[in-house]
């Protein structure tokens, strides 16, 4: 039921994202379709490939659309008919096809009896982490390159304008006394996801958020411009060094030796953070 | 393979856009980087030329269901070539090329430029259905930046539009794998053609992956995206989007066709129908391009023409029974894939040579351009004669070996298209020619153009050309797959 509610809900968007004259408009919908696809994902019980496709379907593309939208607000960007015609008749078709799958669904064996039976030579205990920066770590070290190029992007195409600001003497307030800790805690969460719940994507996003808050409120990091480039682009170095450096040592490409993993884990983690955070908070501002 | 790492090839493009970006000595890092990342992809090449098996290496130690796998196989290792060589004379080009005009693009250029090249390699040599599609993801977001590096209107309006197709293509390849997953329990792509054997319920997942891939390289109707996005950028992001972006998706469904999916009755009908398509993208592609009237739109219109060969032959492997027939089609492909690459790449940086010093992007401003760059109008000539398909040229050889597995299986049908379509080419590139060469050069086109900008176009046309004489050593690899 649920199911279909979503589904139901993810084609409205779909629909509605295409079909709105105002690009922006489609820009909110493209996002909650996003969002919506991120949520099918969890009901097809694979919540890696979920919290990927929120945190880049939704997050880092919406923000990409709106930069790229206002300089695009004044072209009409009303859709000719044949091409609305071949978008519904794809879309039906699609439709026909993904309701006779339902039907041959075969539950198969995957592979997470084997995540399990192979955890203790992953170096950290958390299966989620595990399966993010060990056994499939280079489809996490692309992802975080995705992460880091949508906002590059950003950069590079924004022309420096001022960014929006939310003159309050609460936020202000907030941001000020609260972003210390709010950073201790998103490193806190870092670290314990070699252990339960948490990793570095979740601990990098609450960090955005508290640089986020602090970019509200007109205030920015007393930081300058270079080192803040510099740790954005941070995990991915780290992470692209511990890879060539262990395939330079011959282990081969990113294959921790076991003695090494957990701190080549923490260390890879930690940097992913830092720079998630800051990376949010350089798309949010537009500039450096 | 002691010493060497197929790892090495994804790490040292990524390095290289790391350092570009934060590095202050911008353009040694580029350099430094290109040859490197060149030899990798050059010396990839040179395993396959000798070897029988191909060669896969589990990222992170971890063996297939659990891990990624690469895989260095003769077709691989071919698009690796074809990447390497295509981005390295880029590359060249841009040294020129930003160096004049474009400052604050040039700033960022090289961190998408080896960024793309980190995606292509990941891509050519990923057997992972799943990290396929963030390298897919990797490059499409490098070429929507790229589109709208410009960031005039007419750039950002394409890059717009491209974004949104190339998401829902995502989301629509991104289903397609969800479906195999549940199905079959595994991402690799060698476990899954094992398991694949005997079931029909993949049929349902091809759907959804077929059409992402074939939005992603613009096959016939879902073209329209192309020619705005690749005609509206800088001159070396066009030829890089143009000659490189649109291969991989084509690549990927070779590789479906060839490696996973069995034999089946109702991919016969698929394969007419990817066929059919890519029959009325060579016609189309072609018709619209005779139409237009500036060199940038006429090229990318010419880029839809030219992937439709990739899927005209399609439905002949699929009903060539003997090893020696696909062996043909398979080199016809790779053939066609490269000598398309190396001469549109070139195409557009000597359309951009021409801009640079016309400043308009009209046919009829460039009249006695031959005259003053004779350089430029050479990868012109040699490029235009590699895409009409010439003799001698790469895009003949890889004609005629399509056009003899098309008549060893008696298919009159696409011997047609392609004769069709080298007529059709003739009669676009051949404006570009007439008007180069028609009146005296004008005082204006006296504006010197720095040489890296010639030389990396002129090597480029010059290669695409003489491909066809050693054509024979570049399929060896392939031939020796099995």
């Amino acid at each position: 039921m649920l199911d279909i509610i979503i589904g139901l809900l993810m084609l409205l968007s779909a629909f509605a994202s295409l079909q709105s004259k105002d690009l922006l408009k489609s820009g909110v919908f493209f996002v909650v379709f996003g969002f919506m696809s991120g949520l099918l994902w969890i009901r097809l019980s694979a919540p890696d490939i979920a919290m990927v496709e929120i945190i880049l379907g939704s997050a880092i593309t919406s923000i990409l659309i709106f930069k790229l939208s206002r300089g695009v607000r004044d072209i009409a960007m009303k859709p000719k008919l044949w091409r609305r015609l071949w978008a519904g008749a794809g879309s039906l078709v699609l439709f026909v096809f993904l309701t006779f799958y339902l039907f041959t669904v075969r539950e198969e064996e995957r592979v997470g009896g084997l995540v399990f039976e192979k955890l203790s030579l992953s170096g950290v205990e958390s299966p989620v982490t595990a399966v993010l920066l060990n056994f499939r770590g280079y489809d996490t070290l692309l992802e975080v390159g995705v992460i880091t190029l949508a906002v590059i992007g950003i950069l590079a195409l924004e022309p420096k304008k001022k960014s929006y600001e939310w003159n309050d003497i609460v936020v202000w307030r907030f941001s000020k006394i609260f972003l210390p800790v709010i950073a201790l805690f998103s490193l806190y969460i870092t670290y314990l996801g070699a252990f339960s719940v948490g990793g570095a994507f979740q601990g990098g996003s609450l960090l955005a958020g508290g640089l986020a808050f602090l970019s509200l409120s007109g205030q920015k990091l007393p930081i300058r411009e270079n080192p803040t480039l510099f740790l954005a682009m941070l995990s991915l170095a780290v992470f692209v060094a511990f890879a060539f450096a262990y395939a330079l040592v011959g282990h081969g490409f990113l294959t921790y030796p076991l003695e090494l993993s957990t701190l080549s884990i923490m260390l890879i983690e930690i940097s992913i953070c830092i720079s998630t955070g800051m990376l949010l908070y350089i798309a949010i501002r537009g500039r450096l | 393979m002691l010493g060497f790492d197929l790892g090495y090839l994804v790490a040292v493009p990524l390095i290289g856009a790391i350092l570009s970006l934060l590095s202050p000595i911008r353009l040694f890092v580029a350099v430094v980087f290109s040859l490197l990342s060149l030899t990798l992809s050059l010396y990839a090449f040179y395993i396959t030329l000798s070897m029988y098996e191909p060669i896969y290496q589990w990222v992170g130690g971890w063996p297939a269901p659990l891990g990624i796998g690469f895989k260095l196989d003769g077709v691989s290792g071919f698009f690796l070539m074809m990447s390497g060589v295509v981005s390295f004379a880029v590359g060249v080009y841009s040294l020129g090329f930003f160096k004049e005009g474009y400052k604050r693009q040039g700033r960022f250029f090289w961190f998408f430029f080896f960024f793309l090249w980190t995606g292509l390699n990941a891509f050519f040599l990923s057997e992972d259905l799943f990290n396929l599609y963030v390298a897919l993801e990797v490059l499409s977001l490098t070429a929507v930046v790229l589109v709208a590096l410009p960031s005039h209107r007419k750039a950002i309006k394409a890059s717009v539009n491209y974004l949104f197709l190339s998401l829902f293509a995502s989301m629509f390849y991104l289903f397609g794998v969800a479906m195999l997953y549940t199905n079959y329990g595994t991402l690799s792509m060698s476990l899954l053609a094992q398991r694949l054997a005997g079931t029909e319920e993949f049929v349902f997942a091809l759907f959804p992956l077929l059409l992402a891939l074939s939005i992603k390289s613009a096959l016939f109707p879902f073209h329209f995206w192309l020619p705005p996005a690749h005609s509206s950028t800088v001159a070396p992001a066009s030829a890089l989007l143009s000659g490189l972006v649109v291969k991989p998706p084509a690549y990927l469904i070779l590789r479906l066709w060839l490696d996973v999916f069995p034999d089946n009755l109702s991919l016969e009908y698929l394969s007419w129908v990817l066929g059919g398509l890519g029959a009325l993208a060579v016609l189309f592609g072609s018709y619209y391009a005779i139409r237009q009237r500036t060199i940038k739109m006429l090229l990318a219109y010419s880029t839809v023409a030219q992937m439709g060969y990739l899927f005209l032959m399609v439905p002949i492997y699929y009903k060539a029974q003997s090893l020696e027939v696909k062996t043909i089609v398979l080199q016809g492909f790779a053939l066609q894939a490269l000598s398309h690459a190396l001469a549109k790449a070139s195409m557009f940086l000597s359309s951009g040579n021409a801009i640079y010093v016309a400043r308009r992007d009209e046919l009829s401003y460039m009249p006695g351009f031959a005259h003053s760059h004779p350089f430029t109008f050479f990868a012109l000539f040699f490029s235009g004669a590699t895409l009409i398909g010439l003799p001698l040229s790469g895009g003949f050889v890889a004609k005629f070996l399509l056009l003899k597995a098309s008549i060893q299986i008696g298919f009159v049908f696409q011997g047609v298209i392609f004769l069709l379509g080298s007529l059709l080419a003739a009669m676009y590139i051949y404006p570009i020619w007439k008007e180069s060469f028609s009146s005296k050069p004008e005082k204006l086109y006296d504006h010197p153009i720095p040489r890296s900008m010639e030389l990396s176009a002129f090597m480029l046309g010059f290669i695409a050309f003489s491909i066809g004489l050693i054509s024979g050593f570049l399929i060896q690899g392939i031939t020796g797959r099995d």
